[in-house]
């Protein structure tokens, strides 16, 4: 039992780590995205948020399995198959350290982190705005209004949701 | 989408343009497509509002009842430096490239139509000022704005009016060196000259251009220190509004850089403007294969 769950142990830490690892691979900037990759790696992230947490449940069990203190006096002929006791809660930690943190990762929108969302998106008159003007702005008109996105915020929020002119708007850059 | 409103959030990055997931439905978009790309609304498509990258010089001036994206306190430490995309000029192209004469992250300013793309190097805008070209079967004409920033693709066929089969920039005559000597001030200011648009014709039809642009000036000396300044100023140059107008060789009228006749025979009419992308080559190419690239030396 203690020896099954030593091997599922490693086996969710494994897991664990591909399912939140995978996805940070491929989508790093700076390099090519090949479909077949990006593909695997979106449905990681669709599917890392349950994955991740039935994953590290099994971790936890395996681990206290593992780990439980042995009653039996131990027998000589089973000392040697079985892991030493310091192997194994040196494995069982690293797994649940490792759950741990792909289970963190795949919850949380870690771009967001780098490029925080605009929370509060709202409209000033041009008196009000103090950009110079050879500042570029991205310029949207919709339903008789008009809204600049200055480039250096867009640079930053890359997406900004909006309302213009009664319709809801995504200004990307 | 579908009479349900999506509110989006930065989720990552594909072959260095952005993906965006929305909270509603946890869909993958494409920025620059605005195409799921998966999910339950995978195959979908945002409708493409109108935009253009415009100077806030500019911009205040054509929309003074516009309003402003407001800037967060807290963000304003983040929000990237003036002249940021430069720096982005040293990181690698990851996505193939066509042999050609661009670079990677050459600016370019794209235009699609119908079905056809093509890609205009910005430097060479705004050397030309104005572009002629046919995109598919419309004409089409480029313009840099009084800005020296802007750019806008017009349609060169105003509704009602005969095809205007040119247009020309009216500008001022560039500076001699006496002129620019302080002490000289009380010189004859030379003509404006009128630019006739980048178009590669036949022999005989250049013939009628050089005399059409030889012809006498229309609205006269207006050589202004501003368009000097200007035109000779570097990257770092001042933010100036200068005059700016086309004349078109059908009518005559003078045309301001929203596309409007504002004297002449087709005063108050437009001609309509085309979406248009200013963008690295490298993303305008891979999301436009097709796309050609325009160069002042080629026959269309």
């Amino acid at each position: 039992m203690r020896r099954l769950s030593f091997w599922i142990l490693i086996v969710a830490a494994v897991a664990e780590v591909l399912i939140a690892g995978i996805p940070v691979w491929v989508i790093r900037p700076f390099v090519a995205q090949p479909p077949r990759a990006l593909a695997l790696a979106m449905a990681l992230r669709d599917a890392g948020g349950w994955a991740t947490l039935l994953a590290l449940a099994v971790i936890v069990v395996c681990a206290a399995v593992v780990l439980w203190p042995p009653r039996e006096p131990r027998s000589g002929a089973a000392e040697g198959a079985r892991p030493r006791r310091w192997a194994r809660v040196t494995v069982a930690v690293a797994a649940l350290v490792a759950g741990g943190v792909a289970t963190g990762i795949a919850h949380v929108d870690y771009f967001q982190w780098m490029f925080h969302p605009d929370h509060d998106v709202r409209a000033i008159p041009i008196a009000r705005a103090h950009w110079p003007a050879r500042a570029m702005v991205l310029d949207v008109h919709l339903g008789g209004q008009a809204r600049a996105y200055p480039i250096r915020e867009m640079g930053y929020y890359h997406v900004v949701n909006d309302r213009l002119g009664g319709a809801p708007i995504a200004a990307t850059y | 989408m579908d009479g349900r409103v999506l509110h989006f959030y930065l989720a990552g990055i594909n072959d260095e343009n952005f993906l965006m997931r929305d909270r509603e439905t946890g869909s993958w978009w494409q920025q620059v497509s605005g195409r799921a790309i998966a999910g339950p609304l995978r195959g979908a498509r945002l409708r493409l509002l109108s935009s253009e990258e415009i100077s806030f010089g500019l911009w205040r001036r054509e929309y003074p009842w516009g309003t402003v994206l407001a800037p967060v306190a807290a963000d304003r430490k983040n929000y990237v430096r003036a002249g940021w995309v430069k720096r982005y000029h040293k990181y690698p192209v990851v996505v193939p490239l066509p042999h050609g004469p661009l670079q990677g992250r050459t600016l370019v300013v794209g235009v699609t139509l119908a079905g056809h793309s093509v890609a205009y190097p910005f430097a060479q805008v705004a050397k030309q000022g104005v572009i002629e070209d046919t995109l598919g079967d419309t004409p089409i004409l480029v313009a840099l704005g009084p800005d020296q920033r802007t750019v806008r693709v017009f349609v060169r066929r105003a509704p009602g009016l005969p095809a205007a089969d040119s247009f020309f920039k009216e500008v001022a005559a560039p500076a001699t060196a006496a002129e620019t000597r302080p002490g000289h001030a009380g010189e004859a200011k030379p003509p404006a000259r009128l630019v006739a648009a980048a178009v590669v014709r036949p022999a005989e039809q250049r013939g009628q251009l050089a005399s059409k642009a030889a012809a006498p000036p229309i609205g006269g000396g207006k050589a202004s220190p501003a368009a000097h300044a200007k035109k000779t100023a570097k990257a770092s140059k001042p933010f100036t509004l200068a005059p700016w107008k086309l004349l078109d060789a059908a009518t005559g009228s003078q045309w301001d850089f929203r596309g409007c006749a504002i004297q002449g025979k087709a005063k108050g009419r437009c001609l309509p403007i085309l979406p248009s992308l200013t963008e690295d080559w490298f993303d305008w190419h891979h999301y436009h294969p097709e796309s050609r690239v325009w160069s002042a030396g080629l026959p269309r």
